[in-house]
């Protein structure tokens, strides 16, 4: 949640901050800020218009400390959330406010936000990193690696990527983190990845403490309020049911416009309502999708960080190889010859590999062959399910 | 006009959404159009390179952000500051409300974009646009007046009012 104003900001915070179950708050950055323009957003605030977020590092830290003051503490936590290639004036700008916590990475605030070459996003991320680590005692980033481009990538390179952040924050001294993972377009599938995520994690980053954080349904939202609520309320059961520590939610506005304040209290209490009720054991089993997942998530994570020690460096030289290539991302230090599909299960698969090192045919669809109406529908495929079926559709 | 049009695909500096600038790019391909895609947040010295470089027989800008209204505006300065004449059209959601859609397509069209898409229907409006633009060439578009040719347009009768 993200305001440009200091009182509507600290106004939406303070009722976020009143529900009554856990919830963290979060100071979503606007997007001047999440491109080092930091004069542009108070001009626009001056001249009367609005910015779509919280432009932490045009104000002072002062300010930002007394906006928090009061309502930011051990049992509302507030994470600040930016989109920056290049996160070290908001790193230091959160730290000055008394911040600890917030999110990104190398790869998942580069490749699918930004323009900036791939290795100059490394060096500012991992300056960073070593900034939080040595200025903070409980510095936490959660890496981004789980959203990608927001839709349409297969689980599989979600979860690599994720746990290579993981192993890149950790190698520049963090200590706690999380990995993220965005709702697809199936339940089973979904499941089966978050289960992936925890053994690959478990196994890459035994000796510092994370934890999982599932987003919402990240592409194009329903239109309709029952198609939006049934998106949400699946999204907490994926999360109740794979055991997500932290959720991150969507508003039934999504669509349409940024929501209120009252929108997003609407959605983090309907999201904490369907959390609490208990699973039902009916679920399609996750079994395949699991082993899935897992083996192609391993082959990617192996074959990156055996490229070089240094994960950043591994990680600029499997981006060059097409040894880690994300579906449809125009970023030029993306190879851009992998792409998805939408089986007939409801799942996402590959449809080109390219140079992925996963097993199957390379060449699927060929990007350019794909169709605009085609690439429409699977943009489309969660909006056009849910609008259909509203609330019940589920598993 | 000449066969393939040249379209250079572009989006305001603040905005790091993509989805929109992959699916325009097939949209504008499958109508004939060679498409240069500069990409998310694209610098608008990146866009007066190109244009300068290359003039394309349309500017295509796309955002989604929220942002788009201002980052619009500048574009079009620049391009203005630089003697660079070319058609262009925005597209999107401009605005961090839907409301606001009437206002900003007469300003920007004010401004001088040659059309503005935005709303349920920008998509099907863009696409006739292509379609228009491909036959008659793309600066002679004019936004508000009828689509319609008036051979094609239906009969009616014509009632004067003394």
């Amino acid at each position: 949640m993200g305001f440009g104003r200091l009182a509507a900001m600290r106004h939406g915070l303070a009722q976020v901050a009143e529900l009554d179950f856990p919830v963290v708050g979060t100071l979503t950055l606007d997007s001047y800020t999440r491109v080092g323009d930091h004069v542009t957003p108070l001009e626009r605030l001056a001249a009367g218009e609005e910015v779509n977020g919280y432009p932490l590092v045009s104000y002072t830290a002062e300010e930002t400390r007394e906006l928090l003051r009061g309502l930011e503490g051990p049992t509302f936590p507030v994470q600040v959330r930016h989109g920056t290639a290049l996160p070290l004036p908001v790193f230091r700008s959160l730290v000055a406010a008394g911040l600890d916590a917030t999110e990104g990475g190398p790869v998942s605030y580069c490749l699918p936000y930004s323009r900036l070459p791939l290795t100059e996003a490394v060096d500012a991320w991992a300056e960073s990193c070593r900034f939080l680590a040595g200025e903070t005692e409980f510095g936490h980033i959660e890496s981004f690696g789980g959203c990608l481009l927001g839709q349409l990538c297969p689980p599989s390179l979600l979860v690599a990527v994720s746990v290579l952040e993981g192993c890149f924050f950790r190698q520049h001294g963090l200590r706690h983190m999380s990995l993220s993972y965005a709702q697809g377009t199936l339940a089973a599938q979904d499941r089966g990845a978050i289960r992936a995520l925890r053994t690959l994690a478990a196994a890459h980053l035994g000796d510092v403490t994370w934890h999982v954080v599932l987003y919402t349904y990240m592409g194009l939202f329903p239109r309709t309020p029952d198609g939006a609520t049934g998106l949400i309320r699946d999204s907490a059961r994926l999360a109740r049911d794979t055991g997500c520590e932290r959720i991150i939610v969507k508003t039934v506005s999504e669509a349409w416009q940024i929501p209120t304040v009252s929108e997003n209290l609407e959605a983090l209490r309907l999201a904490a309502a369907e959390a609490a009720v208990p699973s039902d054991l009916g679920a399609e089993p996750d079994d395949g999708y699991y082993a899935e997942v897992l083996e192609e998530a391993s082959l990617l994570v192996d074959c990156v960080l055996d490229l070089d020690p240094d994960v950043g460096t591994a990680l600029v030289k499997a981006f060059s190889r097409g040894l880690l290539d994300i579906p449809f991302c125009l970023h030029p230090d993306n190879r851009g010859a992998a792409t998805t599909l939408i089986d007939d299960r409801g799942a996402l698969v590959w449809g080109a590999r390219g140079r992925l090192p996963l097993p199957g045919p390379a060449h699927g669809t060929e990007p350019a062959r794909l169709r605009s109406d085609q690439l429409h529908n699977m943009l489309n495929h969660v909006v056009n399910r849910y609008d259909k079926h509203g609330a019940m559709v589920s598993g | 006009m000449r066969q393939p049009f040249r379209s250079l695909l572009v989006t305001v500096e603040s905005d790091s959404h993509m989805w929109n600038l992959v699916y325009l790019q097939k949209v504008l391909e499958e109508n004939g159009g060679q498409v240069r895609n500069l990409g998310a947040c694209t610098p608008v010295a990146e866009v007066l390179r190109a244009v300068g470089e290359e003039p394309p027989d349309l500017l295509v800008v796309s955002s989604v952000n929220g942002h788009g209204l201002h980052g619009a505006r500048v574009l079009l300065q620049a391009l203005r500051e630089q003697g660079l004449e070319v058609p262009c059209v925005v597209g999107g959601k401009l605005t961090t409300a839907e409301s606001n859609n009437g206002a900003v397509r007469a300003e920007l069209l004010l401004l001088g974009y040659t059309e503005v898409f935005t709303g349920d229907d920008a998509i099907a409006r863009f696409q006739d646009f292509l379609r228009f633009g491909k036959s008659e060439g793309f600066s002679a578009w004019q936004a508000d007046a009828a689509v319609v040719a008036p051979w094609d347009a239906p009969t009616r009768s014509i009632v004067e009012v003394y």
